[in-house]
């Protein structure tokens, strides 16, 4: 189990020797890292050439591998495919879950992101925790009265002021994006090598989106990316500066190594990931809500 | 934690120095970098890794020579004296962050 980000700034040929990750800069000294210790690979410029050799043995150490637009955001992502010993089941078992199995699911997710969001708002030393709190406790089965955009209206405001979602020219939003696709990334990972097939979601249904189950398990993470890009909000305020710089960036990579606790054991984003699609197929198996487990936000600071 | 291999090697004939060869590539293939001639260092996260390399190790041992491990912690590694020479391209570079930035 790999726990090395590697992120790729640099022109530079990215190639396999000796089982070891050979990265070539055009200018520098040639470094290699030992490919099972890596994770996640972050390929932020355009001119990085990657040997299919190397492709290939990523898969097998189950490695992510993210590709990046011009403006240095996660585009795509490379899983491996077909790696789960027994693929077909899981794959039949999540075809076959049933409308109420979805539905209890959905609660539950929909309850423990609100709880998380409280959690960041309390960090924040922000007011409107109780009130959040008590939100996640009347999540009704499929969050039919929606108290999840409810909660989203109250919770940024609180979080951030005078703040629009959709507006692209805040930073914030740019930062937000960037974060979710780092996390909706490793959760694809990790739903493909157990077998799951994540154009299949419990809630998400579009037709349009490959991964509409990774967006149903991202939910209670994107508070991790909340709290830093708050943290980071409340830093940079004095800077008149709206674009979304490199250094803003850096905080971000440190998302995948964040602190939480999910089973009532402490770990990090990224492990705690696997834990919670593990949980996902024994939630299959054994038809079981209660199987199923989430991370929950702990305070990060010292 | 570092898990070092130290050994000494036969290679006085064709196939000891096959068998030197073969147990060197086996290291570098496990992850462990070469720190001097004969001398491998890997990093590993916890006692589990550490067995886990140590018993790959013990599974690819030549027939004949000296070999030792020895694992010591990051903060007695730290504490290592370059008395001459400098740090390796790994050691500067790798290490045991967990976000490498190239």
């Amino acid at each position: 189990m790999g726990w090395r980000t590697l992120i790729i700034t640099k022109p530079a040929k990215i190639s396999i020797a000796n089982d070891q990750l050979k990265y070539a800069p055009k200018d520098g000294e040639v470094i290699t890292v030992p490919i099972d210790d890596i994770s996640v690979i972050i390929v932020e410029v355009h001119q990085v050439t990657i040997t299919s050799a190397l492709m290939s043995r990523l898969t097998e150490s189950n490695i992510v591998l993210f590709t990046c637009d011009k403006t240095h955001t996660p585009n795509g992502v490379f899983i491996p495919f077909h790696q789960h010993s027994r693929y077909t089941q899981v794959a039949h078992n999540q075809i076959a879950w049933s409308e109420p199995l979805k539905k209890r699911l959905w609660q539950k997710i929909v309850s423990q992101k609100i709880r998380n969001q409280a959690k960041t708002l309390e960090y924040m030393g922000k007011t409107k925790v109780k009130q959040l709190e008590s939100y996640a406790k009347s999540v009704k089965s499929a969050d039919s009265t929606n108290v999840e955009s409810a909660a989203a209206r109250l919770y940024f405001v609180e979080l951030f002021g005078k703040f629009n979602r959709k507006n692209e020219n805040d930073w914030r939003n740019s930062a937000l994006n960037y974060g979710y696709a780092l996390i909706r990334g490793a959760i694809s990972r990790s739903l493909a090598s157990h077998g799951f097939l994540p154009a299949f979601g419990l809630f998400h249904h579009s037709t349009l989106n490959a991964f509409n189950l990774s967006d149903d398990i991202i939910e209670p993470y994107r508070a991790f990316v909340d709290v830093v890009v708050a943290e980071q909000y409340e830093n940079f305020i004095e800077l008149p500066d709206t674009r979304f710089l490199p250094e803003h960036k850096v905080e971000l990579y440190q998302l995948f190594t964040m602190n939480t606790v999910i089973d009532g054991v402490a770990t990090t984003l990224l492990n705690s990931v696997e834990v919670c699609v593990t949980s996902l197929m024994n939630v299959t198996l054994e038809k079981d809500v209660q199987l199923l487990k989430l991370p929950v936000l702990v305070n990060n600071d010292g | 934690m570092r898990l070092f291999v130290f050994f000494d090697l036969p290679t006085g004939t064709k196939k000891e120095r096959s068998h030197a060869t073969r147990f060197r590539n086996m290291l570098i293939k496990n992850g462990f970098t070469m720190l001097q001639f004969s001398v491998y260092v890997r990093v590993c996260k916890g006692q589990d890794m550490v067995s886990k390399y140590l018993d790959i190790t013990m599974k690819h041992l030549p027939p004949k020579g000296h070999i030792r491990a020895m694992q010591v912690t990051d903060k007695q590694y730290e504490r290592m004296h370059i008395l001459i020479g400098e740090e390796t391209v790994e050691e500067k570079n790798v290490g045991v962050q967990q976000l490498l930035l190239f």
